[in-house]
Parts: C-alpha cells; structure tokens; sequence
C-alpha cells in the first residue's frame, strides 16, 4: 500500500496537472515529510506557494 | 510599471513553469495516477469490498504500459507490492477471483514483482538499545496514518473502524496500538467502545496465535 506521503504527491501532481494550486498545495504540505530532502519537490512545492501568495496579493490589491 | 502589473507578471511567469512541469511530467503523473488507482483498489480490498471488476479494467487498461516497458523500476515494485496485496485477499475459492490471481500471477511472471525487503519473522536475539526512537517512529506514522483520514474528513469512528480492518488484514503492529490507543482515547471521552474493543482484543489474540504456531 502506498503511505500517506505518497498518496499525497500523487494527488498533488495531478491537481498541478488540473491547474488547481490550492489543493495542490495541501497535499504537497501532507507529502512533505518524506519528499522533504528532494529538490524538484521542494521547487514545486515553493513554486505553487508563492503563486497562490501573488494570487492572493493580487485579488488584495484589486479590492483596495 | 505598478505594483499589480508587476504581481500579474509574476503569477504569469509562475503558472507558466508549472503548466510547463505538468506537460513535461505528464507521463510520470499519469503513471502516479495508475498507481494511486491501484491502490484504492487495494485500500477496498483490504476493507473487504468487492473490487473484481475495478481490479480487471485497471488490469486490461494497463496492461500495454507493463509490455511496453513504460514503468520504471520503483513503479515496478509499487504495482508488484500492490498486486500482491489484492492477491492475498482474494478468495480463491470463487473462479472469478481465482481468474484474477492467476492473472496477478502472469504479471509477476512478466517482471511486476514485489520490491519487498526479506522480512524477519523472529526479533534480534539482543535488546533493542532505540526502543524510545522506534517508538517514536511508530508515533510519526500514527500520526501520518490520522492525517490521511483527517484530509479525507472522515469521524474518527470511521477512522476506528478503518484501521481496525487494516489490522486484520496486515501484519503491522502499527494498526493494533494505533486501534488501542484511539479506544482508549474515546473512552476517556465516554464513547461507547465496547464492540471495537472485542474486535481489538479478538484480533490481539489471533495475532498471538499466529506468533506461537
């Protein structure tokens, strides 16, 4: 059986894929423990972060 | 050029590196997705679900991907380990199944094997110096196993319930104490605990059975 953290950075792939970051961005934090030490997961990872950070600045700056 | 512009540059530049990854890894996330799907029929299994027909189309669906040599070798042993999951909880009994197992059996032959370590059966003759540290080792992936559950939104009782058929069904220590430690801790909050803790204590003793056989 796949463990949680596996489970995990399949299904945040495939939310990639889809080009939904929020839950992408979940479940790269429940994969993270183990994916933690590997650098395409944590450029991903951190990618996906500060895009949904720039979204959320964008959507504050448009409502001021 | 503003502040918003710049920002909407930025998330431009962002979302495009990631399109870029996903169509780059798109064969490699298409294999993560085979192999999550097998697993969820493996979880089902487990849970005593009826899974034949889910597990034939995902076995004629996939097929070509084994014969083309499309999966590398850790996707290998994921599918191998799953597989033999699913064949160990199959009736063989039933011809349907017993079709199944053979199958499974024709894909190990086809090099879809297990990537399993040699488990020992006995514990090392010495003590264990790092008792604390395989405890808390244990505790993590409790804690990893909860999150799983937590993530899909699920009661604890059907967390309970859950993780008592997986203790059943698998040889792994951790579901026993993982079941015990939540009896325990519905107890202290006055749930009525009786059924699981006769499931827990049954499955407890089988357990010891098998040890002394």
């Amino acid at each position: 059986m796949l463990n949680v953290g596996e489970k995990a950075y399949c299904s945040a792939m495939n939310a990639l894929e889809k080009q939904d970051y929020e839950a992408a961005s979940v479940f790269f934090r429940l994969a993270e423990k183990q994916f933690a030490g590997k650098d395409d997961f944590c450029i991903l990872q951190s990618t996906t972060d500060l895009l949904l950070a720039v979204k959320k600045e964008i959507a504050t700056e448009k409502a001021e | 050029m503003n502040r918003l512009a710049t920002l909407k540059n930025l998330e431009e530049i962002l979302q495009q590196f990631l399109t870029s990854v996903a169509k780059l890894e798109s064969e490699q996330i298409e294999t993560l997705r085979t192999i999550s799907s097998l697993d969820d029929i493996a979880r089902d299994s487990l849970r005593g679900r009826y899974v034949n027909n889910r597990l034939g189309d995902w076995m004629a669906k996939n097929r070509m991907m084994v014969d083309e040599g499309r999966l590398k070798k850790t996707s290998i042993s994921a599918v191998g380990n799953l597989l033999s999951d699913i064949k160990n909880g199959l009736d063989v009994t039933d011809p349907e199944s017993k079709k199944l197992a053979d199958e499974i059996g024709s894909w190990f032959a086809r090099g879809v094997v297990p990537g399993r370590k040699l488990v020992l059966s006995r514990p090392p003759e010495n003590a264990d110096p790092n008792l604390t540290d395989r405890f808390a080792g244990l505790v993590r992936r409790e804690l990893e196993e909860i999150g799983y559950y937590r993530e899909k939104g699920d009661h604890i009782l059907s967390m309970l319930d859950d993780v008592l058929k997986s203790a059943e069904a698998k040889n792994d220590p951790i579901y026993l104490h993982l079941a015990g430690s939540i009896i325990y801790y519905l107890r202290n909050g006055g749930y009525k605990i009786e059924p699981y803790v006769k499931r827990l204590k049954s499955l407890e003793k089988n357990r010891i059975e098998i040890s002394n056989a």
